[in-house]
């Protein structure tokens, strides 16, 4: 009796406590929330990824450069990379206020209008940056016509390549000259496999695609591509491509010959780049990767690349890196003006991406953009190239010669485009058949792309249930909006 | 058609076969609830490299201490800090959860409560209508401005709906009306009647219910992904969910580009990983059998009628 009244008491207590406290804190927090929004000058910027463990040091060199030039500053705002979809589409949703976010689900948002129209915005507030844009990006971000992206100049194009692990090639011998198709590399993986039969020969997982000479209208998850060694004008399912089915059969047989691992349409076991737990494993590849430099480096091993695909700018390298301006942003005009620096001052761009300048890198005398890296250049006090800013102004270390960025240029500018650059599937009218395929489609996209399941047996079965979906309604509507665009 | 003689009247109870049936059903239960977590352990106490080259297993192949001692090197602060956050936010959250849940269920479970009506319907619409993600993140942030606060996590689920239904049954089942009608002639108020008699009785109720909120306040981290962004407030659910996303992210995006595993901080390994899990399941496990011996009266929504 006692105790419990002593219990009830303390509660009571602690409830009244905390409800004084919660008044209290909202309150505070209440003049916080209205000083940040009031705080004319500080932009919030939502970004994906892992905050920088010297953020504030990082930030108080770039502050000052940004606040000389359009007199605000900038707060990084950081989610992580798995939470980032969720997070956004709640804040986007919700209509919260913010200035500049890395753009997710780009077109979807873009044509909700949570997005300010950049299209004339951009050319005004950051033309340095505007101008230096290949092409590729202002023709694969428009939405009905409108820009609403400021992306990120980089990897324009890209090819899939097959990457091999060097210490094993050189350890058993292996030559890899003549790799230019999965199937070339079947006899390297044998002699692997049988070498080193507890190593991931070829290291895939969960979401793992085969790959070809395609590009999808509406990501890869999707039965929708077209061929672009076929009708460019034509959008097929590549399940029913005679390509693409080689290349799944070729597939099946690597898992049959335990080159998979056996658990790959369901696992998530990662396989470190610098580790030694694989042999061959599928990356992207594009001009600003110099080649196998910049992978070799974040491995911290000499790794080597074979590509299998032709380099294409498609709509999802366009997509790769998108910076957008929240529609309910209350300072829009700062916001471009803020992007446009980042993307054209090399001095602030490089502080972010290589770190604290005397710290972490120092510029080489008498070579232009060359620098060098210092001791304190660690992982995690910087910012990643891809999705910060313009790679073009970036500085280079001492190991990109100038003939490799001159053949980056080149390549670039010799890259094919696709031929639905700049495509967006408009899926009102098909909204319930495109939910019954992506549901097909989540039960085998897996078995097949991995090769867990036969795709003689299995793909006539993913057809009928395409067909039972509404497969064929979704490929008139959208071959149609395609001849539309041709059109234009 | 003779009668068989009656030797035995055994109400109640099973025979043998039935009985070992039961028990054998029941044990492979109790098995396959226990084992999944004996696995996490094991995993947590092996070897990485091991693990890459013979998978799983129930009994360590190499033991290795890696996995905690990477977390007390590596993670100290970030894990200690999220232990904190989650131990505060569970107990605090416990008690106002179950004054409120209790507070409510003794007023509409009394008979001569004239809007008990009215607020029983108005607890049960809130439980089977949900106003989704988006009502309730406009309502944490921009009525109550609750963004980055610790009450973000504490206050969405300080009452529980199903909770009050479970305890107003529960009241009405072990506190009769006489016992309050006899407190009422000798003079007591309604508070004294609440805390010195109603409660005492329902001692087993409110500790089922403490253990729902415990439970739920331990295991939540879906309000931290909505509305903390500050990692001083992450709890350590949070932080678990954050590294498996990361990974589930990265794998699924392997090879999309090759900076991004070069912008990437190192993610600790999975005998790192099962030992966070381990280290969040364990405090909650060891509290269950102080709750258990409430459990057998407390559990039973109820349908006896005096």
């Amino acid at each position: 009796m006692k105790t419990w009244k002593k219990v009830v008491g303390l509660s009571t207590a602690v409830v009244l406590l905390g409800a004084l406290t919660a008044c209290g804190g909202g309150s505070k927090e209440k003049t916080d929330g209205s000083s940040k929004k009031t705080d004319e000058n500080t932009l919030l910027m939502y970004q994906i990824g892992d905050k920088p463990d010297n953020y504030d040091a990082l930030m108080d060199v770039a502050n000052k450069k940004i606040e000389e030039k359009t007199g605000v500053k900038l707060n990084i705002q950081y989610i992580g990379w798995g939470d980032y979809k969720k997070k956004m589409s709640v804040i986007v949703s919700s209509g919260e206020n913010y200035d500049i976010a890395f753009a997710d689900s780009y077109v979807p948002n873009a044509q909700k209008g949570a997005f300010a129209d950049l299209t004339e915005l951009a050319p005004k507030f950051a033309k340095d940056a505007y101008d230096q844009l290949d092409e590729a990006y202002i023709k694969g971000n428009l939405v009905d016509g409108k820009l609403y992206a400021f992306p990120v100049n980089g990897n324009v194009y890209s090819q899939q390549v097959l990457t091999f692990n060097k210490q094993y090639l050189d350890k058993y011998n292996l030559s890899i000259d003549d790799i230019k198709t999965y199937k070339d590399a079947e006899s390297v993986l044998k002699t692997f496999h049988e070498k080193e039969p507890n190593i991931a020969a070829f290291a895939i997982g969960q979401g793992f695609k085969a790959q070809g000479d395609f590009d999808f209208p509406i990501g890869n998850d999707y039965p929708f591509a077209v061929d672009l060694n076929g009708d460019t004008k034509k959008i097929i399912n590549q399940y029913e491509n005679k390509d693409f089915m080689d290349v799944l059969k070729t597939m099946h047989k690597w898992y049959q010959a335990g080159y998979i691992p056996s658990d790959a349409a369901t696992s998530n076991t990662e396989f470190p780049l610098e580790g030694n737990t694989w042999f061959i494993r599928q990356e992207t590849q594009g001009p600003y990767d110099y080649g196998d430099t910049i992978l070799s480096n974040a491995a911290g091993q000499e790794l080597v690349s074979k590509a299998f695909t032709t380099p294409l700018k498609s709509s999802d390298q366009a997509r790769m890196a998108n910076f957008v301006v929240a529609n309910t942003s209350k300072n829009k005009e700062k916001a471009v003006e803020v992007l446009g620096q980042i993307n054209s001052d090399p001095e602030l761009l490089n502080g972010l991406v290589w770190g604290i300048e005397g710290e972490a890198w120092e510029k080489i005398p008498d070579k232009d953009g060359k620098i060098k890296l210092l001791d304190g250049y660690k992982p995690n006090t910087h910012l990643p190239a891809w999705n910060t800013g313009n790679n073009k102004i970036l500085y280079t270390q001492d190991i990109i010669t100038d003939e490799m960025i001159k053949e980056r240029d080149e390549s670039i500018a010799k890259a094919e485009t696709s031929p639905i650059l700049g495509f967006n599937f408009v899926t009102s009218n098909v909204k319930t058949e495109m939910s019954n395929i992506a549901n097909v489609m989540s039960q085998y996209l897996d078995g097949l792309n991995t090769g867990t399941v036969d795709p003689e047996e299995t793909v006539p079965k993913l057809k009928e249930a395409l067909a039972n979906a509404g497969y064929d309604k979704v490929l008139t509507e959208m071959q149609k909006q395609y001849d539309d665009f041709l059109k234009k | 058609m003779r009668k068989k003689p009656v030797s035995k009247v055994t109400i109640r109870s099973f025979n043998r076969p039935v009985n070992l049936f039961f028990n054998v059903l029941i044990a492979v239960f109790a098995l396959s609830c226990v084992l999944p977590f004996l696995f996490v352990v094991a995993i947590s106490l092996s070897n990485e490299t091991a693990l890459a080259a013979h998978g799983y297993s129930f009994w360590p192949q190499e033991f290795s201490f890696f996995g905690y001692t990477y977390l007390f090197d590596q993670m100290q602060d970030k894990i200690f800090q999220a232990l904190f956050v989650t131990v505060l936010v569970t107990v605090v959250g416990t008690l106002i959860n179950s004054t409120a849940t209790s507070l409510y269920a003794y007023v509409i479970s009394r008979s001569n409560f004239p809007f008990r009506r009215f607020f029983t319907v108005f607890c049960l619409i809130t439980m089977l209508f949900s106003p989704g993600m988006v009502a309730n993140y406009l309502v944490m942030t921009n009525l109550l401005q609750l963004k980055d606060t610790i009450w973000a996590l504490i206050l969405p689920m300080a009452v529980s709906p199903f909770n009050i239904i479970v305890m107003r049954t529960f009241f009405k089942r072990s506190v009769s009306d006489s016992i309050i009608e006899s407190a009422r002639i000798d003079g007591a108020s309604e508070m004294r009647i609440f805390i010195q008699i109603v409660l005492p009785l329902a001692v087993p109720g409110i500790a089922t219910i403490s253990l729902f909120a415990a439970l739920g306040y331990w295991n939540d981290w879906f309000n931290a992904l909505l509305y903390i962004q500050k990692d001083s407030l992450v709890p350590l659910q949070y932080l678990l969910m954050k590294i498996q996303n990361n990974i589930q992210y990265l794998t699924q995006n392997a090879g999309a580009s090759s900076q991004l595993s070069g912008g990437m901080a190192a993610i600790p390994g999975e005998s790192a990983r099962m030992a966070i899990v381990v280290i969040s399941t364990l405090p909650i496990a060891i509290s269950y059998p102080f709750f258990q011996k409430y459990f057998v009266k407390g559990l039973t929504i109820g349908g006896v009628k005096e």
